[in-house]
């Protein structure tokens, strides 16, 4: 707990976080000349990673500036001056992008992400109470087969759930996406709510056996409300995973109408091939959701990045 | 309440999970490993038995091998970037002597990883651009224009293109790990690293490294795994070609599967992948149990 | 936090009673109907794939398909689109599922129009050109969508390919439309010299260098052996390898990495008068009204030393199938018989100029002296060759695509691209 407590407190580091360092960099430098040209080969150092740290930067941020600007700008404008600001500052290509499709991918995606991650943590929460409190028979041999799929990938049965969703008659539904997302996040799930669940204690479980609480109101009435950190930090997860998935949102849905922000972008990107500036607004605007979300709750954010492996 | 009708009830907790982990994460993978020994596609639905043939087709295909080596080129250059240059980059941050500037960095550094690949895709696709795009543009504008090229759209280039395009992404990530890693590090080991006369480099070899041991493993194992499942960033980009060039394994599962309508080759590449991956985290498993005893 | 999680799932509960039908396996929920008024009385409900999600055709399908459904008010049109590289993708995953469209677009040759036919997904529509003579007709190219003497198609239109030239540029150093492939050459040096690109390809799809393909193709080797290639392959013909080295000849004027650029892009650039010359569909001319320059069009330039025709040309026609496992095939071809109208043909040359398979659609009344002038060229010739990337077997063309990518990047020869054609054309049976 406390571990995490730490890391929770990443973003926004209070200076003094660092006060335990601080003598280090004070260590006043001894007069001799060996030392002195040390320092002197220490700032040459310093001066040569702040250079990389500064190219690095601009290699993350210039692509995005450059994507920001151009989505403001007519597509002769990109086409002539993609290097300056626009000329005028056309609001209208998000208007435009909007209206031309972004808004129905948009809203599909937040269906499909909502869906998906009210099933995989309602499920993973109900399996990990299961296999945390009543000591079952054969506990060891499930979870191991929860664990284990971890290690298979989408891809690998692609084919065959490509037909299980015909046969299911979900195949061009949100079902086609949402169901097998929440079957590939589920396993992580589980693990992680399980290793919290077991950390709270027999006590508070037993209080309430004792004012009548049955298995299912334990659950709801106990468990649930005091993981609710770790429930979010599982949501997030999933919706990480769900918002940005390709493969799958390309090939089980066909309706243009039903397809996500990704598959959508794809399509979108084929009809706009001239309207560029509208395309890099539909960019901008698909890319802003999540941003702000971390920024918001950005130690839920690096807390769920550090408790699985996220992308894919 | 008889002890079984209990049982069941608390049984009952489970059944969604493993109902949908059968239905779709089991199932899949077992059917598939099935339909490798068949040729079959969707407009024909009727399967004909092939025992082994899909796969030693396989091993004659070049395309098959261009895919490997690619994915293993994937694998190589991302452990680079990810797994050693991300802790470098953590540390770095971590330094007293970025204190200021480090919140600031990580940030921007991090935002990639929070953009879909769609998004980062297309993006790249007109940075890549040779008439119009962001790359070719710079490297004219600090006299390298000589170097120059349609990046996506030469055999020698495109998947270092690609590459590229995944390091730009995730090297956030792998540092951002590295940083909550590198906070648990006690700081009396920096401390008495510094009375025993360690500069900054030694500091970081002798402590930051040995320290951040279990993440480097843990990030080593995601990264290559990830790095032969990767699908998002190709098919964006250039969809694996041109002429195959930029070809991986699930790039070609996909052509295979939905484009060329071979689905028992397709399953035949599948499994292959699976085995790829499930060996990683067999030595996983394998070093983990050891480092415990 | 609960308060938080509460008010999502309220939001998410709000969606679904607010009706969102993605959920259900039903099509309503694909409708791109235009009129909201027609689904409530509509009694049919037909799925219809084409390849135009992009303007100027969406305009164009949205209102066939409105007067269509207030023709028929008892039935309704619900489209699905991918555009021409992602069609190709998607086609067979759609068509290979339970429920393929009604009606669905097609391109003629082995790697759709024929799978389409061979594999039991296309309907046998022959009773429907007996019955309705006055339609039938009326309908050009029948033949390529046609096996046993069996209809299972409606083409559309005939696509072609031509050069289109800025005329802005050549004036400029005094140039003219080439004819011959030496005039070709010397004009594409003029351009170069004077520091203009002067062919623009986007090859990043390779398609479009299979186009170049085709045509060169066409002019080196004799007509009969490239039919017969075209049948079953074989491509020994020694004039395939000479017909490569035209291409590698031409390598010198193309745009930077052609491979690079898609064809849509590189289109953009030709309009922004970024290259004196680029190969473009005939059904592209409608992009160069908006074009700021004079232009014009010749075709492929003959060759003295082919064997093949010297001013044949290439091109297909494209057009319809109606599904096998339709449940509505009488409404589906009811849908096919007007788009194949008169008057729609009619609108098909005058809103997107293409070159309707409608006899006598393309008139003064819809097309311009120049689009009449391209049509009337592809109705004039008498050989007219399928695109490669169509009209040959998928193993075969796609090694041979490539090939050709790898011949214009210059790491590749003619004769490594046909070595590997012939060893993959051994393995057709």
């Amino acid at each position: 707990m406390e571990s995490l407590e730490r890391s929770t407190n990443l973003p926004n580091r209070p200076d003094q976080s660092n006060n335990s360092k601080q003598p280090n960099l004070r260590l006043p430098p001894k007069n001799d000349i060996s030392k002195k040209k040390k320092f002197n080969a220490g700032k040459i150092g310093v001066a040569f990673v702040s250079l990389i740290l500064f190219i690095y930067f601009i290699a993350i941020a210039y692509p995005l500036f450059w994507m920001v600007i151009n989505s403001f700008k007519t597509t002769q404008e990109i086409f002539t001056s993609s290097w300056t600001l626009p000329e005028t500052w056309l609001v209208s290509n998000y208007i435009e992008a909007w209206n031309l499709g972004v808004s129905t991918y948009f809203f599909n995606s937040v269906i499909i992400t909502g869906f998906t991650c009210a099933i995989t943590v309602f499920f993973a929460a109900l399996c990990a109470y299961g296999l945390s409190r009543f000591n079952l028979p054969g506990e060891k041999t499930l979870l191991l087969l929860v664990s284990a799929g971890l290690m298979f990938a989408p891809q690998v049965g692609l084919i065959p759930l490509y037909e299980l969703s015909q046969l299911l008659g979900i195949y061009d539904t949100y079902w086609a996406l949402i169901l097998p997302y929440a079957a590939y996040r589920l396993p992580l799930a589980v693990l992680i709510i399980r290793a919290y669940f077991l950390s709270i204690p027999k006590e508070l479980e037993e209080a309430a056996r004792i004012d009548g609480c049955s298995n299912f109101g334990v659950f709801m009435r106990i468990f649930l409300p005091m993981s609710i950190p770790i429930l979010f930090t599982a949501v997030i997860l999933t919706a990480y995973f769900a918002w940005n998935e390709i493969l799958f949102s390309v090939i089980f849905i066909e309706s243009e109408e039903l397809k996500p922000i990704t598959a959508g972008l794809l399509i979108f990107k084929d009809a706009l091939r001239t309207d560029w500036g509208i395309l890099m607004a539909g960019l901008v605007m698909s890319a802003v959701p999540l941003i702000i979300l971390f920024i918001f709750a950005q130690k839920y954010f690096i807390r769920g990045l550090a408790a699985g492996s996220v992308k894919g | 309440m008889t002890v079984l009708k209990r049982r069941l009830g608390q049984y009952l907790y489970l059944a969604p999970t493993f109902l949908m982990l059968l239905l779709f994460v089991y199932y899949p993978i077992g059917v598939n490993f099935g339909y490798s020994f068949f040729e079959f596609n969707s407009f024909n639905p009727e399967k004909l038995f092939v025992s082994f043939e899909n796969y030693i087709e396989l091993f004659r295909d070049p395309i098959f091998y261009t895919s490997l080596k690619n994915n293993l080129m994937y694998v190589a250059i991302s452990f680079i970037f990810q797994v050693l240059g991300g802790l470098v980059l953590a540390a770095i941050l971590e330094d007293t002597i970025f204190r200021k500037v480090a919140p600031f960095l990580r940030t921007i550094y991090f935002i990639p990883v929070l953009i879909s690949m769609a998004v980062i895709g297309i993006l790249f696709t007109y940075i890549y651009n040779p008439e119009i795009g962001l790359l070719n543009a710079f490297l004219e504008l600090i006299g390298l224009g000589n170097l120059a090229t349609g990046w996506l759209g030469s055999t020698n280039t495109a998947i270092f293109a690609v590459i590229f395009v995944s390091q730009w992404q995730s090297v956030g990530y792998a540092a951002m790990l590295y940083i909550l890693t590198i906070q648990k590090i006690p700081q009396e080991l920096y401390e008495a690293a510094t009375i025993d006369g360690a500069g900054k480099i030694k500091q970081f070899l002798y402590v930051t490294v040995p320290q951040s041991k279990e993440m480097m493993f843990v990030l080593s194992i995601y990264t290559i795994t990830g790095s032969f499942l990767v699908f998002n960033e190709v098919y964006v980009l250039t969809g694996g070609g041109p002429s195959n060039a930029s070809q991986v394994l699930s790039t070609y599962l996909f052509d295979k599967a939905f484009v060329d309508m071979e689905s028992g080759y397709a399953s035949a590449i599948a499994n292959v992948m699976l085995i790829l991956t499930l060996i990683f985290y067999f030595i996983q498993g394998k070093i983990f149990k050891t480092g415990e005893e | 936090m609960k308060r938080l999680i509460f008010m999502l799932m309220l939001l998410f509960l709000t969606l679904i009673i607010a009706g969102c039908s993605g959920f259900a396996p039903n099509k309503e929920a694909s409708s791109d109907s235009t009129s909201a008024s027609s689904d409530t009385d509509a009694e049919t409900t037909i799925t219809f794939l084409h390849r135009w999600p992009n303007e100027p055709y969406k305009t164009y399908y949205n209102e066939v398909i409105a007067e269509f459904e207030e023709q028929n008010p008892d039935i309704n049109v619900e489209q699905t689109t991918a555009l021409n590289d992602q069609y190709k993708q998607k086609v067979n995953v759609i068509m290979g599922g339970d429920t393929p469209p009604d009606v669905f677009f097609t391109w003629v040759g082995k790697s759709f129009g024929d799978k389409f036919i061979n594999d039991d997904i296309a309907l046998d529509i022959s009773s429907y050109y007996e019955e309705d003579k006055e339609w039938s007709e009326n309908i050009m190219a029948q033949e390529p969508f046609m096996k046993d003497g069996k209809h299972y198609g409606v083409p559309l239109y005939t696509d072609s390919k031509v050069f289109y030239y800025n005329k802005n540029i050549f004036d400029q150093y005094g140039l003219e439309a080439p004819e011959t492939w030496d005039e070709f050459i010397s004009t594409l040096q003029t351009l170069k010299d004077n520091g203009e690109t002067p062919l623009m390809l986007g090859n990043k799809a390779p398609w479009a260098g299979s186009h170049y393909l085709t045509a060169v193709n066409q002019r080196m080797v004799s007509q009969e052996v490239v039919e017969q290639d075209y049948t079953t392959p074989e491509f020994t013909d020694p004039k395939y390898v000479e017909a490569l080295e035209k291409i590698e000849e031409l390598s010198p004027y193309f745009n930077d990495s052609p491979n690079s650029v898609g064809h849509e892009e590189a289109r953009n650039f030709f309009l922004n008068e970024a290259a004196g010359i680029m190969f473009m569909e005939t059904f592209e001319a409608p992009y160069l009204e908006e074009a700021s320059f004079e232009w014009g069009t010749f075709n492929f330039p003959s060759i003295t030393e082919g064997e093949g025709s010297d001013s044949g040309i290439i091109g297909a026609p494209e057009g319809f199938m109606v599904s096998k496992k339709s449940e509505n095939p009488d409404a589906a071809m009811k849908f096919l018989k007007f788009l194949t109208s008169q008057p729609m043909g009619e609108k098909l040359m005058k809103e997107v100029g293409m070159p309707s398979s409608v006899i006598g659609a393309v008139n003064e009344d819809t097309a311009s002296e120049k689009e009449i002038e391209l049509t009337n060229m592809i109705a004039e010739k008498e050989y007219i060759l399928n695109w490669i990337d169509q009209g040959i077997e998928t193993t075969v063309s796609k090694p041979y695509m490539d090939g050709v990518q790898m011949l214009i990047s210059g790491s590749k020869t003619p004769e490594e691209i046909m070595e590997q054609v012939l060893a993959e054309a051994e393995k057709v049976e």
